[in-house]
């Protein structure tokens, strides 16, 4: 890593703001705010409600403690048990409490009276010191002058990054299966997705660069897209994480056709090593420490970053809580200012409560209690992945095998069929007349299963057939009681893909132990009687 | 009471339009039909893995009679109140709920609490209500809900400019419509509609209003002008959008010691609203605290679900510890109730006439009734450098007539200097567009005002006030101001 002072500074960018965020001024009353600096000056300028009449003395919260979670499993309990022992044992768990009073005692402390008023839109100061040294150790951006800002979220984060850098009719990169609600942003303002196949590694860097050197303008209608939106780990629905030897050609590539890179990344310490099948998995007896950890997680671009040109969405929501409704931005000053001006006359800033309460997690929890509580969160998922995938090694028979064409070129596939067989072991060998339901690869981070379904061997299958099977079989498993994602809400160009594919995504986030057993049971009845009669 | 099917879809942008619902949420809306569904849909992490149990909110009580009063001179020691929001002990809104993904709208305890509020201040007729992220969200929202590019929107001549700034991006322009001490001029609004240009664009369809304690005049409309603007809105087919963060602080005549606490809160047009064409967008940042980012949009059906369309792929929901908050303090074990909330908004305008009277005591002048604000009215012809024929020098027939203009910029100069900042009135004007526009009596003529607020702390007033005064003797005197 080159040192700090071989570090530039970003690069004029500026000639990628869309008309929208170059139209935007200084609020005339945030303008005045300069003048508000100047000692002994008198203010009856704002109408800013004093803190003696905020109702509040008080905010308190009972907070885990960073050690909650284990980091590593031992063979002595079963996973089960370990697991599970959350549910419903709230009087087990450890917590300590964190209070934040309206005026603080001393200097420097969060308080209400600062938290709950107006003006905290870049971030209360004790969460942004505490946003600079994570972003400045965790994610070592490459260039000099990077700055943070908060944020409601990364769909609000993403929704304000696109309509300041792109113009209605624009074009955006982004890989050919996605977030639905990335595309529910820019869709009404006619910025439209153009998809790049993935393979093992995510994003195509070859299938990029063809789309970037033959773009022709006038037979897509618009100019040749400048803004790329990626997942690159625990891509949303696929489950692929990106290495630092794809990231750097993309980067490249980002360079030579002056692309900026908005990089949506929630899942991002939700890495957890690929699958190991039950019967093969050893104990880690001895836990990893916590700056191993760090070390063996996938960089984020903005590590590779020289220029300035990747605008990084960070979020708790996936981390702390969904209702925190806070993020932040990593990027060069001059995109941050426009996105502090968009955030200026929208939601202002993020809810004082959640900045306060999370900014005294993190300051009583410090770097290391931070680090700490992501470790433990990762080997969270990483037991329920494999919970979920060994369930359906259960339910279904499941082998394993080396993809070799297209997406799955390098990966390790298991496909399902429908098991007459008493036992769990996963095989080599194929029964020939064991036709696949559906295959998939087991996800090295984030929350997803994305199974790719073998409509071809559907009973009466016709060309063609896929998009109304997929709904079908959606709908019939909503009958029996278990909720999936259908594929095509994440298909990026709302086109037909392949043909006899239907996919689905299936998250093993939330459910229990005993919801994901009985939705693999239900799944595999569902599918044995859909296969042999679609109707 | 039934809403009369009038048809308002004519007003969505394209934007609204073309908005699809997010096919995410559709599906998490599904989760909640069968009561043993599993959902292995949608990426919601579990609530044991949330670093959180339990959330307490210490609070003034709203038991004493004048729970304002009681909450400042009591200090840390003030009567105080405590609810909570956890995940095991019984609450209003358990935490593992208030802390998920939820809908656009709002948690469904968090939007009833709410509706419950409107219905009590308002009983409207029909109307859903959204929640958003204050006012400033909440009205952006609704910008973006109506406006089309090459748009003009109807506001106040003076108009709180962090609003007005924020669809001027969006290819938005403003059109300003006269007011006087009673806020905006019905026969003035009509005016403007009936001899708009059609060469200009569409006529406005958008009207953009502050009806209490209008910021920067402090006026509050009458009940008479409010149902003549609402009449003027169906004849003309406008939307209106009712911006009313101070609905609460309205007060008695500046004479009257205190304003009682019996003395009722003015009809909004959210309650003369029989077509659906209101949106009133209410929060909580003046009446409890700015930084809570909460507050709610009524509106009909109709336009509740693409408000929520529009949320659903943008901000999302608001976050969990507000909406925990307000649910457990208006419906949960231990909170103030509607009843309590209506003690202390009561309590809250009483302490602001207070201040209001303070401040006036400390300088006579007849002012409007409401707000947070006073509109300081300068005697600007008296000033030895006022002129009054510009218009006839520059032979422009479109320029100004006065002076009024840089006058005002040097006075607000000259308080700077002598460590005083107020708002001068050129920032809140919206200018007119001379081609179009009436311009016989141009804004920049009337920019002789300045706006004081008294909401902050007495001794700033005082010092305040008495730095304004001795500027406005040396600006009048015409004194040399010390070479910077």
């Amino acid at each position: 890593m080159s040192s700090f002072e071989k570090q530039q500074k970003a690069i004029d960018l500026s000639h990628h703001l869309s008309k929208v965020a170059l139209a935007r001024e200084t609020s005339p009353l945030k303008g005045l705010a300069r003048y508000f600096g100047r000692p002994g000056l008198i203010t009856l300028a704002g109408g800013t409600p004093s803190p003696d009449y905020f109702p509040f003395a008080a905010i308190s919260g009972d907070a885990l403690v960073p050690e909650s979670f284990a980091v590593s499993t031992s063979h002595s309990e079963s996973s089960l048990s370990w697991l599970w022992k959350l549910f419903g044992g709230s009087s087990k768990e450890k917590t300590s409490p964190i209070t934040i009073p309206k005026f603080s005692e001393h200097a420097g402390d969060v308080n209400l009276a600062t938290a709950l008023q107006y003006g905290t839109a870049t971030g209360l100061p004790q969460l942004s010191k505490f946003i600079n040294d994570f972003v400045g150790k965790i994610y070592q951006p490459g260039y000099s002058d990077w700055t943070t800002l908060v944020q409601t979220g990364n769909t609000d984060g993403w929704s304000r990054v696109v309509l300041t850098l792109c113009n209605p009719g624009e074009a955006f990169i982004t890989e050919d299966w996605t977030y639905p609600s990335a595309l529910a942003s820019s869709q009404p303002y006619g910025i439209h997705p153009v998809g790049v196949p993935m393979d093992s590694e995510g994003m195509r860097s070859d299938a990029l660069r063809k789309l970037l050197s033959e773009w022709d303008e006038s037979a897509r209608g618009c100019k040749r897209p400048h803004v790329m939106y990626t997942i690159p780990v625990g891509q949303n629905p696929t489950g692929v994480t990106m290495n630092v030897p794809r990231k750097k050609e993309i980067y490249d590539i980002c360079v030579e056709y002056d692309i900026i890179i908005v990089e949506d990344d929630p899942y991002y310490f939700l890495q957890m090593g690929s699958y190991v099948p039950k019967f093969e998995r050893a104990s880690q007896a001895s836990s990893v420490d916590s700056a191993k950890w760090l070390g063996s997680l996938s960089p984020s671009y903005v590590k590779l970053d020289y220029q300035g040109r990747v605008i990084r969405l960070d979020t708790f929501s996936k981390t702390i809580a969904p209702g925190a409704r806070l993020g932040f931005f990593t990027c060069n000053p001059r995109i941050a200012e426009r996105l502090e001006r968009a955030g200026e006359t929208s939601s202002q800033a993020p809810c004082g409560f959640g900045q306060s309460l999370i900014a005294q997690l993190l300051t009583t929890w410090q770097f290391e209690g931070y680090v700490r509580w992501l470790q433990g969160l990762s080997v969270q998922y990483k037991v329920r992945r494999d919970f979920l995938i060994d369930s359906l090694a259960e339910e279904f028979h499941l082998r394993m095998s080396l993809g070799t064409a297209g997406s799955r070129a390098g990966c390790i596939v298991y496909t399902a069929s429908g098991r007459p067989r008493r036992d769990a072991e996963m095989t080599e060998k194929f029964a020939s007349n064991d036709k696949p339901y559906f295959s998939f690869v087991p996800p090295s981070a984030g929350m997803f299963i994305w199974l790719k379904m073998h409509f071809e061997n559907v009973q009466g299958f016709r060309a063609g057939d896929e998009d109304t099977l997929e709904m079908k079989l959606w709908t019939k498993l909503a009958e029996a009681g278990v909720l999936i994602g259908p594929g095509r809400y994440f298909n990026a160009e709302d086109e037909d893909l392949g043909t006899a594919e239907g996919h689905f995504r299936i998250s093993f986030s939330f459910a229990s132990d005993t919801e994901l057993k009985k939705a693999a049971v239900i799944f595999a009845k569902v599918l044995r009687d859909f296969f042999e009669n679609p109707q | 009471m039934d809403v009369t099917q009038v048809d308002l879809s004519h007003h969505l942008s394209s934007e609204a339009r073309m908005r699809k619902p997010n096919p995410m949420k559709a599906i998490w809306k599904l989760t909640r039909r069968k009561p043993d569904m599993v959902s292995l849909a949608n990426g919601d992490p579990h609530f044991s893995l949330y670093p959180i149990r339990r959330v307490e909110f210490e609070m003034a009580s709203v038991d004493e009679l004048d729970p304002v009063a009681s909450w400042r001179k009591g200090g840390r020691t003030a009567p105080a109140t405590k609810f909570a929001s956890s995940t095991y002990d019984p609450c209003a809104l358990p935490l593992q709920t208030a802390l998920q993904y939820s809908h656009g709208a709002g948690l469904p305890d968090a939007q009833r609490v709410v509706t419950e509020l409107t219905n009590f201040y308002h009983s409207p007729r029909d109307h859903v209500c959204t929640l958003a992220l204050g006012n400033s969200d909440g009205i952006a929202k609704c910008f973006r809900l109506l406006g089309e590019p090459g748009d003009f929107f109807l506001a106040d001549e003076f108009s709180f400019s962090s609003i007005t700034n924020a669809p001027l991006s969006q290819g938005i322009k403003w059109v300003g419509v006269k007011m006087d001490d009673g806020g905006m001029i019905p026969e003035e609004l009509e005016k403007v509609l009936a001899n708009w240009n059609p060469a200009r664009g569409r006529r406005p369809h958008v009207l953009y209003i502050v009806p209490c304690g209008q910021n920067p005049t402090g006026s509050t409309l009458s009940l008479e002008r409010r149902k003549l603007i609402y009449e003027i809105a169906q004849r003309f087919d406008l939307m209106i959008i009712e911006d009313d963060p101070y609905y609460y602080l309205q007060y008695d005549e500046p004479s009257a010691p205190t304003t009682s606490f019996s003395t009722p809160f003015a009809r909004s047009l959210l309650s003369l609203d029989t077509d659906g064409r209101v949106l009133r967008v209410d929060s909580f940042s003046k009446i409890m605290a700015p930084g809570m980012r909460l507050g709610w949009i009524t509106s009909s059906a109709f336009f509740h679900e693409h408000l929520v369309s529009y949320t659903d792929s943008s901000t999302h929901h608001p976050h969990g510890f507000g909406q925990m908050l307000i649910t457990e303090m208006l419906s949960g074990p231990g909170g103030w109730r509607l009843e309590g909330f209506d003690r202390w908004v009561r309590s809250l305008r009483t302490e602001y006439h207070r201040r209001r009277a303070f401040f006036l005591e400390l300088f006579e002048r007849e002012v409007s009734p409401t707000g947070m604000f006073v509109w300081i009215q300068v005697e600007i012809e008296k000033h030895p450098r006022y002129r009054a024929d510009l218009r006839l020098e520059s032979r422009d027939p479109t320029a100004p007539r006065t002076n009024v203009a840089a006058l005002m910029d040097e006075l607000f100069e000259r308080c700077l200097d002598n460590g005083l900042v107020i708002m001068p009135a050129s920032i809140f004007a919206l200018t007119a567009d001379a081609k179009y526009d009436d311009v016989e009596d141009p804004v920049e003529d009337r920019l002789n005002y300045l706006r004081a607020t008294f909401a902050g702390t007495e001794d700033a007033m005082e010092q305040g006030l008495t730095i304004l005064g001795q500027t406005l003797r040396e600006f009048f005197a015409d004194e040399k101001q010390p070479s910077a």
